[in-house]
């Protein structure tokens, strides 16, 4: 018989291992920063775990700014992206420091393990190895100005696109082109067209299941223009087979012998994004409360 | 109770009385109502968003001064059925009412306010929900006149209703307005790219300016515009097709991202030599026997290929092929040799193409980071050689950001290996010490000529050790003393410290050298406000010979900017400290004086939200401009030096800071404050309420507009969003 303890730590596995995500909800990241670099910590000293939560708020502020089709944040979850600066065995002279992000943990909605590949970003060139760090607080900014400006095309590219950004999705069409809607607005990701996307797509047949691994390119929005849309889809962002390469005939063939209604999506991640950086939100909102402040004295 | 604590009563009560004059209340509540509003539709609950709204709108009253109460409660009410009917698909029939809605509640607050562009923008958008297209480009070109602030946004919904209507060249132009309004943006750019996919060839020579220009800023945008026209012309225009592999191959290496798969982006039938040859390279980058023909046949050409092997050396690096890098490097600094002038242009604000000194920079980091390379250093020697060579060419054509890390790298190795001057009768620039003078002298050449200046304690620093351990005294006194300085500019005072000891140990004895003591102190501690003055602090203000103005100027802005940031709440520490605020953004802004390290961006952003405090307005982010958009960037902009950064990065002042700026410039610091409980900043604008102004505010509210430096507005004329 399992005890109500047992019970209970059973039901917090399942929470944290099957979480459900709502359309529209992106799912968490959590962010590691870690301040390796041997000889600028021993400089540091104490200061060393101000700065480095300092820089991770600056961290957060500007991936949650220009990657927001994941939600990245310091509490802990299951996918993470490890942030690493420096080296934990560096030091001397014509020592470049480097930024190092990887992907690891493991996906929560399916459980398997996500593995990256690593991007480098230059903190400090060689020359200026020896520069002092100057306050905690600059130190900090400098961190997170550097982070500012890496390349996140590219950290999308190699990074983030090892996580799953959704689990569902819906096959609208599959003639002439298969269509394929995801379960987010344009506002929802801030998503700009072309971007591109890659779908792990599973067919149901009599003799069995197969899957498909398609690159997409995310390309418009559902229901803009015609009058019969599913409300439930409205809005949502849609995605066609990319121009190859790579060569996917053979899978597209496959996808349109079948019912859409034998279709499941079991995996949406963004290969290439690119951000609708003007208007992400077409309407614009109401001012809110204005905050007092200026005078009084 | 004695007549100056009366008056601090007053002062105290006033703020309250002044608002309570005003009104201001029906506003506040009717902004707190729309933020509820929208909270409750966000949770889907339309009907109480709905209610909360028509309640508010209900409580405004009807003559003139509560037009802004209504036009709020009415923008609301309208955003509120346009969202939801948005979420409704289009055979619904409740959607096309709601739309109806929102378009007499927009009309609504036209009459009021008829240039709002948010409210213009929200209708446009509905009308092309409603396939109302021609009223919809109406209201946005209407927008872009009346709201300059978020004219790129509107432009860009033009050109993308204008493209979807086909009519390309116009779609086009809007792109370009957008792209004006917005220099940051990257999404109009991409825009403009996409029109020409829809454009006949004859356009497409209109296309290489434009992606010449974005190289820098925006160089996914210049990728996709170049793969465009290669896929469109290399059948036909083949010398243009190749002109933009060139370029695109400049861009893909540049940022790391020239692989074998992204050559898969060019048309596969496409087998000309400059191709052909790429798609080899890159098989095979540690080849000893590069497949270069084309790509040698021009000196342009050969500095890409420079820039090609760096990418596909890294590429090496970090799949740990450090021996294959090192053959890469090395092979490609071979077809280096003898080039003769300058690389393919650069856009304005870019580093030069092809230059074989970050090259050699990296194969000289690999070989001392990997000794079993080079056991014997004779590659490092050879490269050292090199070094020499190609320092002589930047020389030669005056480009002074590479002979300075030329001098500094050379130096780096030779004081790595203790050569602080040559032998006796051998040739001096192979000494350290001759190397970091002259990265020195070009660190000073390019301050002259550039407005650039860079603190560089560390070269001096190790400068000052190379003078002390060859006996040079006079030389290790006087550059110790300059070290000194440099790291207070770096915002390292312990170290400070440590280069002034080393002056007095070298027999420094200049009387200056108590200011400097005196001044490592302010700065390595919190100083009360009042001690930064003349009398405190003299040396602060009277230039003691051996600091320079410039120097003191940027030790007043650390100081002056450190005081903002103090949490004191008293009337006058609010005064003095809005008063040191300015005087910092004056030392920056107005005077020039350079922001000196990432401590120094902390401080300008603690100065510009003190300022901000006088209209209102929340922190801002900070917008830095490098390259191209700095280069552009109109009048003076303030500029960031960074540790190891070869080029400055600028930081746009917002138009409401500048205007709290000279708010406090005009009136002083307790008038702005005092001035602060009337009015509100918005963009270049000062919005002034409309009631009952006390005739102290009133004259200073005419001395402002005496001055001509800022527009003056009624509240009622504020931008509801």
């Amino acid at each position: 018989m399992i005890s109500k303890r047992c019970l209970l730590i059973l039901l917090g596995v399942f929470c944290v291992a099957v979480p459900v995500l709502r359309a529209g909800e992106k799912p968490a990241v959590q962010v590691i920063f870690d301040f390796a670099e041997k000889q600028y910590r021993r400089e540091l000293g104490t200061n060393a775990p101000g700065v480095e939560r300092h820089a991770l708020e600056l961290i957060l502020s500007d991936l949650n700014r220009r990657a927001p089709f994941l939600r990245f944040t310091s509490e802990p979850q299951s996918a993470v992206l490890r942030v690493r600066l420096g080296s934990p065995s560096g030091g001397g002279e014509m020592h470049e420091v480097n930024f190092q992000l990887l992907v690891e943990g493991t996906d929560p909605v399916s459980g398997k393990p996500l593995q990256s590949g690593v991007v480098r970003w230059s903190f400090r060139p060689a020359s200026a190895y020896d520069s002092p760090l100057g306050s905690p607080e600059g130190l900090a900014a400098e961190i997170g100005l550097s982070f500012q400006q890496g390349d996140h095309l590219d950290l999308v590219r190699k990074v983030l696109s090892a996580v799953p950004i959704a689990h569902d999705g819906t096959l609208v069409e599959k003639d002439p082109i298969p269509v394929w809607v995801i379960p987010f607005t344009q506002g929802d990701l801030c998503m700009d067209f072309p971007s591109r996307l890659k779908i792990i797509d599973e067919l149901h047949t009599d003799v069995g299941q197969r899957s498909h691994e398609l690159n997409v390119e995310a390309n418009g929005v559902y229901g803009s223009s015609g009058s019969t849309a599913s409300a439930s889809l409205q809005n949502r962002i849609l995605s066609t087979p990319a121009e190859p390469p790579p060569d996917q005939s053979i899978a597209l063939t496959d996808v349109r012998s079948i019912p859409p209604t034998s279709n499941k999506i079991l995996a949406v991640y963004v290969l290439e994004y690119h951000r609708l950086d003007l208007g992400c939100e077409e309407l614009i909102k109401p001012a809110g409360v204005v905050s007092g402040g200026g005078g009084g004295q | 109770m004695t007549r100056s604590a009366i008056l601090a009563v007053l002062l105290l009560l006033m703020p309250a009385a002044a608002i309570q004059a005003q009104n201001p209340e029906t506003m506040t509540a009717v902004q707190r109502a729309s933020s509820n509003a929208q909270q409750l539709a966000a949770a889907g609950n339309w009907p109480t968003a709905r209610s909360t709204m028509e309640a508010a709108l209900q409580a405004c009253n009807p003559g003139p001064e509560q037009s802004s109460c209504r036009r709020l409660s009415n923008f609301t009410l309208g955003y509120l059925a346009q969202q939801q009917a948005s979420e409704m698909s289009h055979d619904n029939s409740e959607r096309s009412q709601l739309l109806r809605q929102a378009d007499d509640l927009y009309k609504a607050v036209l009459v009021d306010a008829p240039n709002d562009g948010a409210t213009l923008n929200n209708l446009a958008l509905l009308e092309q929900m409603l396939g109302e297209n021609a009223n919809a480009a109406e209201h946005w070109k209407k927008a872009i006149d009346v709201d300059p602030v978020r004219g790129g946004q509107y432009a860009l919904h033009l050109g993308d209703l204008l493209l979807s209507q086909k009519q390309v060249a116009d779609a086009r132009a809007q792109f370009r307005r957008a792209a004006d309004f917005s220099p940051a943006a990257e999404t109009p750019r991409r825009r403009l790219v996409e029109t020409y996919r829809l454009a006949p060839d004859a356009e497409l020579k209109d296309l290489p300016p434009f992606l010449f220009q974005a190289e820098a800023l925006f160089p996914s945008v210049a990728r996709s515009g170049y793969e465009l026209l290669m896929s469109r012309l290399y059948k036909l225009q083949p010398a243009d097709s190749e002109q933009a592999l060139l370029r695109w191959t400049i861009v893909m290496s540049q940022q790391g991202w020239l692989t074998q798969t992204s050559l898969s982006k060019l048309p596969a039938d496409w087998s000309a030599p400059s191709v052909a040859e790429l798609r080899r390279y890159m098989a095979d980058p540690a080849t000893a026997n590069p497949p270069w023909n084309w790509w040698r046949s021009r000196d342009d050409r050969r500095r890409v290929i420079i820039e090609v092997a760096r990418t596909a050396g890294k590429q090496l690096l970090d799949g740990e092929q450090a021996s294959a890098a090192a053959r890469c490097w090395n092979v490609a600094l071979d077809s280096a040799r003898y080039i003769e002038g300058n690389g393919p242009p650069s856009p304005p604000g870019a580093p030069s193409i092809g230059s074989p000194v970050n090259l050699r920079k990296e194969l000289a980091l690999l070989y001392y980071q990997h000794p079993s390379l080079d056991p014997d250093s004779a590659k490092l020697n050879e490269l050292v050689r090199e070094l020499f060579m190609g320092k002589m060419e930047a020389y030669e054509h005056q480009r002074w950001p590479e002979i300075q890390e030329y001098h500094t790298v050379i130096g780096l190795i030779y004081a790595a290996r203790g050569v602080w001057e040559p032998a006796p009768g051998k040739w001096p620039p192979a000494s350290a010490i001759f190397q970091f003078e002259h990265a020195l002298d070009a660190a000073e050449h390019r301050k002259r000529d550039e407005n650039f200046y860079q603190p560089l304690p560390e070269v001096k620093a190790r400068l000052a050790q190379g003078y002390e351990i060859t006996k040079r005294v006079a030389d290790a006194q006087r550059m110790y003393w300059l070290a000194a300085l440099a790291y207070l500019d770096a915002d390292a005072p312990a170290d400070s410290t440590k280069m002034l000891d080393s002056y007095r140990r070298m027999g420094g004895a200049s009387p200056d050298a108590r200011s400097l003591e005196a001044l490592i102190h302010y700065r390595s501690q919190p100083v009360s406000i009042a001690s930064l003055d003349e009398v405190n602090a003299p040396w602060l203000f009277r230039v003691p010979p051996s600091f320079g103005q410039d120097f003191l100027q940027r030790q007043r802005f650390k100081l002056y900017a450190d005081q903002p940031g103090a949490a004191e709440s008293s009337a006058a520490s609010r005064n003095e400290r809005l008063a040191r605020a300015w005087e910092a953004y004056d030392l920056v802004a107005d005077k020039g004086t350079p922001l000196v390290g990432a401590g120094d961006l902390v401080r300008w952003e603690n100065v510009t939200t003190t300022l901000l405090e006088v209209g209102h307005v929340p922190p801002q982010p900070l917008h830095l401009l490098k390259g191209a958009e700095l280069a552009s960037s109109r009048g003076r902009v303030p500029r960031l030096v960074l540790a190891g950064q070869e080029y400055p990065i600028g930081i746009s002042v917002s138009p409401e800071t500048q205007s709290a700026a000279r708010i406090v410039a005009t009136v002083g610091a307790a008038n702005a404050l005092l001035l602060g409980n009337y009015i509100q900043l918005h963009a270049n604008q000062v919005f002034v309420r409309n009631e009952d102004i006390p005739s102290k505010i009133d004259n200073l509210l005419k001395n402002l507009r005496d001055s001509q430096a800022i527009q003056i507005s009624p509240m009622a004329e504020v931008p509801i969003a």
